[in-house]
């Protein structure tokens, strides 16, 4: 990281502080034409609601759709902020320092949608409590009506690792916002928000004490969400591969496959997030070509090796050499119009943006990167959409049964629903809260070092 | 009093393909009706069905027919994927299906090999005429619910108890007893009954062909799932074949 | 201060280490101790190791000919023999890649470790001359086996497993020395122009290498090229032997994960072995001063994360076939774990996960010198039960079906060790050993000119109240 600006603690706080004091002149169009795009999208869940789940276009065989392929992306997208925070915090990567909020609360609002998915895919969303283990009366009501839900099955699973996920962000969040909260209350002005900061500052004065806490809470919240990082998607990918009798879900690899992919579209995610918070709030000091470039190989490396997963997936598919699963194999491949979006997903997913993204020049520039990473993302939504769909039109023995889909209007408002929300969340979080941690930066200011070898001067990093 | 197991036996050489047992399914368990619009969006519920499959080039084909209803597996894979014990196997090797508490997740759906099982995408409807036939013994199955072959188990349910009542054997075979599928099928190629009576009809056909000369196999055996419901293959005049 | 590089114009050039190095490395001399020490003639623990190992090589030679005598015919005689060969790949050829991994992802920390690492690639030759007699063990295609390579008779080769694996292997062991010589160069030639006696072996060994800012720019890149390329077949290798030696022999056996569970296996098991090679240069090599509780530190924190890593691939492999429960999975379950290999699973839990995790977890034992290397030890014993329950029960299994089940017919009894396995298995431990130390007479154990980057790079400088530890991190 050479790339850096050494700035005032001041220049810093009034940077960042900016969007969180007035808000730009952007801001109310694109959160009134976002709050459009929901507002039609949840029309059509009113509408499914009231006439049932034949608004969508699943049917049998395939029983799930667009909702689920959108869960898994979503919760796929949500690893981001994990990654880029929790692993990078461990390892004591530098550049993290100014990402690191945006990564968690894409986190905290791609969980949130992912979640929603869930009520708009089941039969009956008012009875969805139920998966969760209940006390015997409450307020009069039996809510568990003397059973228990089965521990067997992943759908109860899913709600507890999900569950533990979602919390643990907020508190991830959280942990990380005070000291940045504490700064906001400091400096706004009006009467109303000033009383809602303190309360939510906790009281957070900067103390030696409370720095020290402060310090270790994230490296501790990191250490301790890592395990469920990685049972959060290995889960999910079990929702698939515990099925046997859809061929082409029932596959060892599908764990390390799920969350390698997670990773990959999460990253990219960020990468995307950080490009266009770059443009839209005027970041260059902070968010420097630097970051890209390092962001990139990773993802470099995260594709390839994500590639190798989806090459044993097909190798240890196809080496039984069994009817339905070439069955199977042969409509992704060759039948119009599967064959289509695998060649765009192929494309899509690695060969356009990896091969990309092996040239400095688009490592390093934040347009590049932006659309690269957004190749990458509607790549990893098809993935998911080519593993649940073909998966699930049987081509078993029965070929009487063997079926198709498509997805509905209803279906597809939703899933820009879910689009829409997690972009106006981020984009709402941004104007109540500093979106890359000024106390953060400062730190990372102290830490930078220039030490002396030979003639040059490098660099360096103080190492506590 | 033994345990009951109920099974089936399904003798493909006596298959027309006829479809009354589809159609007195239908009556028996307050299945809506399937209209071609059904059909178009590949939404039929059919707790039994009949596949048919066409074997040959023109001119020399033939039509096959095979009738798949619930396998009420001993492994059932559907059972272990509910979340909300919807779905279990009863102490009479019934593969069960509660709708109350079913919240249509429809992992069970997807995870039966034999595709048995159907999701209600609409609140059930009859024409005015066919509302007062509707069996009181079955419930109506709101919408957001899976739903799927029961073995009739009101038929069941209702022997049995008639059985107690009255202090009667209950007859393996009787009318009362047999699903509606079994009672309506013109040349009995349903037999249905209880596998733990080693004197049953079923019980019998499975001994004699369960055997390696025998006819009897199970759908899909590969997948481990055990089922409860017996093929027995067509009879061929010059070479044998299996499905 | 200023840094070259102004990123607020973003005039100047960005610095790569390679430039800093070849102009700054005169600053700091070639350590006088570390020549000395890698010249001084060896000490009595060296020579009776070596001649140990050699001995007891040769017992292990003797064996493989006594096996060879035998005949190939009968498969289940030779899983041990199998176990034993994989074992190589899955220990010794796994540690190289520490050192890769960190000069990819440019650590500090590794550099007094990372020649360690590097001079496991000669083992791979003791793997080499072991997989050979497993060629004409393993049956061709045309017993109707599965296989990776869609046999298709008279398009396929019958023998295609044995050819692409070898080809890899080969490939492999290629790369690995080929890392070992291009990382030692600049070594040699400081020691060609250091040692008075040994001058002829390494003015042709170091080719020619003379420190210009090319030859630091061509050894970078090299590095890191091959560097990848080592994993990609380090990958490739498991996966071939995994899928056509192992998986194809045990019919339903489909598990797409194992190949990268064993994979997996040879990096934990490579930085197993590095850990006691660390800790015995540190014991009895007289590397004390070198060699310090950070990388024993950091070695240990790499075992606890693949440790862990490693019990999530095996669950994840695990949950699936336990779920599925269809009689083929049943089968392979039954076989390597419940049945009569019941013993060997539970040792290799235990072993390889439970010892690790429950004792790397405290922060006290990862940074000693005792703790690691017994640690590593147990992963070693777990690595080879893992590898004897897979291999030793493929090898002897008969494979009939029974029809109305699906299930196989007869599962096969705990294979027992004989006493030319016993042979066989000393001698597949020591001959790997006997190279290392045959070659690190020769090529310096710990790294000259990474020993002088290390220096380089960390400095400690005053902060404040303290003293601080300030990494340089030239790009």
């Amino acid at each position: 990281m050479q790339e850096h600006t050494q700035l005032s603690d001041k220049e810093i706080t009034d940077d960042l502080l900016s969007p969180v004091i007035r808000s730009p002149k952007w801001f109310w169009m694109t959160i009134g034409s976002l709050g459009l795009i929901m507002l039609l999208g949840l029309s059509g869940y009113v509408w499914e609601l009231y006439s049932g789940l034949g608004v969508t276009n699943v049917k049998r065989p395939v029983y799930w759709g667009a909702y689920i392929t959108n869960f898994v992306f979503w919760i796929g997208i949500s690893h981001a902020g994990i990654m880029v925070s929790a692993i990078l915090r461990l390892t004591q990567a530098e550049w993290r320092r100014s990402i690191t909020r945006a990564a968690e609360v894409l986190t905290l609002f791609s969980l949130i949608a992912a979640l929603s998915n869930i009520l708009f895919h089941v039969g009956r969303p008012w009875r969805i409590y139920w998966i969760t283990p209940l006390p015997p009366v409450v307020i009069g009501y039996d809510f568990a009506r003397g059973i228990w839900p089965n521990i067997r099955s992943p759908f109860v699973w899913d709600p507890v690792a999900v569950g533990t996920y979602l919390l643990s962000t907020i508190l991830f969040i959280y942990t990380c916002l005070l000291p940045d909260i504490a700064l906001v209350r400091d400096k706004v002005k009006s009467k109303i928000p000033k009383i809602i900061y303190s309360v939510l500052a906790l009281g957070f004065r900067g103390t030696p004490r409370q720095w020290k806490i402060q310090a270790t809470a994230p490296i501790l919240l990191s250490a301790l969400v890592l395990p469920i990082f990685v049972s959060v998607h290995s889960i999910v990918s079990w929702d698939f591969a515990v099925s046997i009798a859809v061929e082409g879900w029932h596959s060892t690899i599908f764990a390390p496959y799920f969350i390698i992919g997670a990773i990959h579209s999460g990253v990219s995610a960020v990468a995307c997030l950080m490009a266009g918070l770059l443009w839209l709030y005027k970041l260059d000091k902070y968010i420097k070509p630097d970051h890209f470039d390092a962001i990139g190989r990773l993802l470099v490396i995260v594709a390839t090796i994500w590639l190798f997963t989806l090459f044993l997936e097909w190798i240890f598919a196809l080496y039984p050499l069994e009817d339905p699963e070439i069955a199977l194999r042969n409509m992704q491949v060759f039948q119009s119009p599967w064959n289509y979006l695998f060649i765009l997903f192929l494309f899509t997913a690695y060969i356009i943006p990896v091969s990309a993204w092996l040239f400095k020049n688009i490592r390093r520039s934040a347009k590049w990167m932006f659309f690269t990473t957004i190749l990458v993302n509607v790549g990893m939504w098809l993935e998911r959409f080519l593993i649940i769909i073909p998966g699930l039109s049987r081509r078993t023995e029965l070929s009487f049964n063997w079926g198709s889909y498509s997805p509905s209007l209803v279906e597809m408002g939703l899933v820009a629903f879910t689009f829409a929300f997690v972009i106006c969340g981020i984009l709402v979080f941004a104007r109540i809260f500093p979106i890359i941690p000024p106390f953060d930066v400062k730190e990372g200011m102290r830490f930078r070092h220039i030490i002396k070898i030979g003639k040059r001067n490098i660099s360096a990093v103080v190492r506590e | 009093m033994k345990q009951s197991k109920w099974g089936m036996v399904v003798d493909l050489d006596k298959c027309t393909g006829c479809q009354g047992c589809v159609v007195a399914c239908q009556a028996e368990n307050n299945i809506p009706s399937n209209e071609k619009s059904d059909y178009d969006e590949d939404r039929v519920i059919q707790w039994i069905r009949v596949e048919r499959y066409w074997e040959g080039t023109f001119p020399d084909v033939k039509a096959r027919f095979i009738p798949i209803m619930c396998q009420h597996c001993d492994e059932a894979p559907c059972e272990p994927v509910c979340p909300v014990y919807a779905t279990y196997h009863n102490s009479e090797g019934l593969n069960v299906q509660v709708y109350n508490r079913c919240i249509g997740t429809r992992f069970c759906a997807n995870n039966c090999p034999y595709q048995v099982r159907f999701f209600n995408f609409w609140e059930a409807e009859w024409p005015d005429s066919l509302k007062n036939q509707l069996n009181p013994d079955v419930t109506v199955r709101s919408r957001g619910i899976m739903e799927k072959c029961t073995f009739c188990i009101q038929r069941i349910r209702r022997t049995k108890r008639d059985a107690n009542v009255n202090g009667f054997e209950i007859d393996d075979g009787s009318r009362a007893i047999n699903p509606a599928c079994v009672n309506a099928c013109p040349t009995e190629a349903l037999v249905f009954g209880d596998m733990n009576d080693s004197n049953s009809k079923v019980s019998k056909i499975k001994e004699k062909e369960s055997k390696k000369s025998g006819r009897g196999y199970h759908l899909m055996e590969h997948y481990g799932t055990s089922p409860n419901v017996i093929y027995l293959k067509k009879i061929e005049k010059n070479k044998s074949h299996s499905n | 201060m200023k840094l070259e590089y102004d990123s607020k114009t973003r005039k100047g050039k960005l610095i790569y280490p390679e430039k800093v190095i070849e102009r700054s490395l005169g600053k700091v001399p070639p350590s006088k101790d570390l020549i000395d020490k890698h010249l001084h003639k060896r000490g009595g623990m060296f020579r009776i190791s070596l001649m140990l190992t050699a001995i007891f090589s040769v017992i292990g030679i003797l064996g493989t000919i006594l096996k060879v005598i035998n005949g190939f015919d009968n498969l289940s005689d030779w899983s041990v023999y199998v176990t034993a060969c994989v074992f190589i790949f899955t220990t010794f050829m796994g540690a190289p890649m520490l050192s890769m991994a960190t000069k990819v992802a440019r650590g500090n920390w590794s550099r007094p470790v990372s020649r360690l690492s590097e001079i496991f690639c000669i083992s791979g030759i003791a793997g080499l001359l072991m997989f050979l007699p497993i060629l004409w063990v393993l049956p061709s295609l045309e017993d109707g086996r599965n296989t990776l390579w869609f046999y298709d008779p008279g398009k396929v080769p019958a023998y295609s497993p044995h050819i692409w694996t070898t080809i890899v292997m080969i490939a492999f062991i290629l790369t690995a020395l080929a890392l070992l010589w291009i990382n030692a160069r600049p070594d040699f030639a400081i020691l060609r122009d250091n040692s008075k006696g040994k001058n002829k072996i390494y003015s042709f060994l170091s080719w020619g290498w003379v420190g210009s800012t090319k030859q630091w720019n061509s050894l970078r890149q090299r590095v890191s090229i091959l560097g990848i390329f080592y994993f990609m077949l380090l990958i490739t290798v498991h996966f071939c032997l995994a899928s056509d030696f192992l998986m194809t022999l045990l019919p339903g056996w489909i598990d797409s994960l194992y190949p990268v569970t064993q994979a997996h296996n040879a990096i934990q098991g490579g930085v197993a072995v590095l850990i006691i090679a660390v800790f015995i240069a540190w014991k009895w090599g007289g590397y004390k001063q070198y060699i310090g509780l950070d990388q024993f530190w950091g070695l240990g924190k790499l075992l606890f994360g693949i440790s862990l890593l490693w019990v999530w691939f095996f669950i994840s492999s695990l949950m699936v076939l336990w779920y599925g429960k269809k009689p083929n999975e049943r089968d392979v379950l039954q076989i390597l774990m419940f049945g009569k290999y019941l013993p060997v699973f539970l040792g290799t839990i235990f072993f390889v996960f439970i010892i690790p995790f429950t004792l790397l977890i405290l922060n006290n034992v990862r940074k000693s010198f005792y703790g690691p290397p017994i640690i590593a030890i147990s992963v070693l014993i777990g690595n080879f039960l893992d590898r004897f329950r897979h291999y030793s029960s493929a090898y002897s299994l008969d494979r009939t079906i029974d029809e109305n089940t699906h299930r196989f017919a007869n599962l096969p009894e705990i294979y027992v060790p004989s006493i030319v396995d016993i042979m066989v298995l000393l001698g597949a431990i020591s001959l790997p050993i006997f190279l290392i130390l045959i070659i690190s007479k020769y090529v310096p154990i710990i790294s000259l000119w990474e020993n002088r980057e290390y220096i380089l790079y960390g400095s400690h400088e005053k902060y404040h109240h303290t003293e601080v530890l300030v990494e340089g991190k030239p790009y």
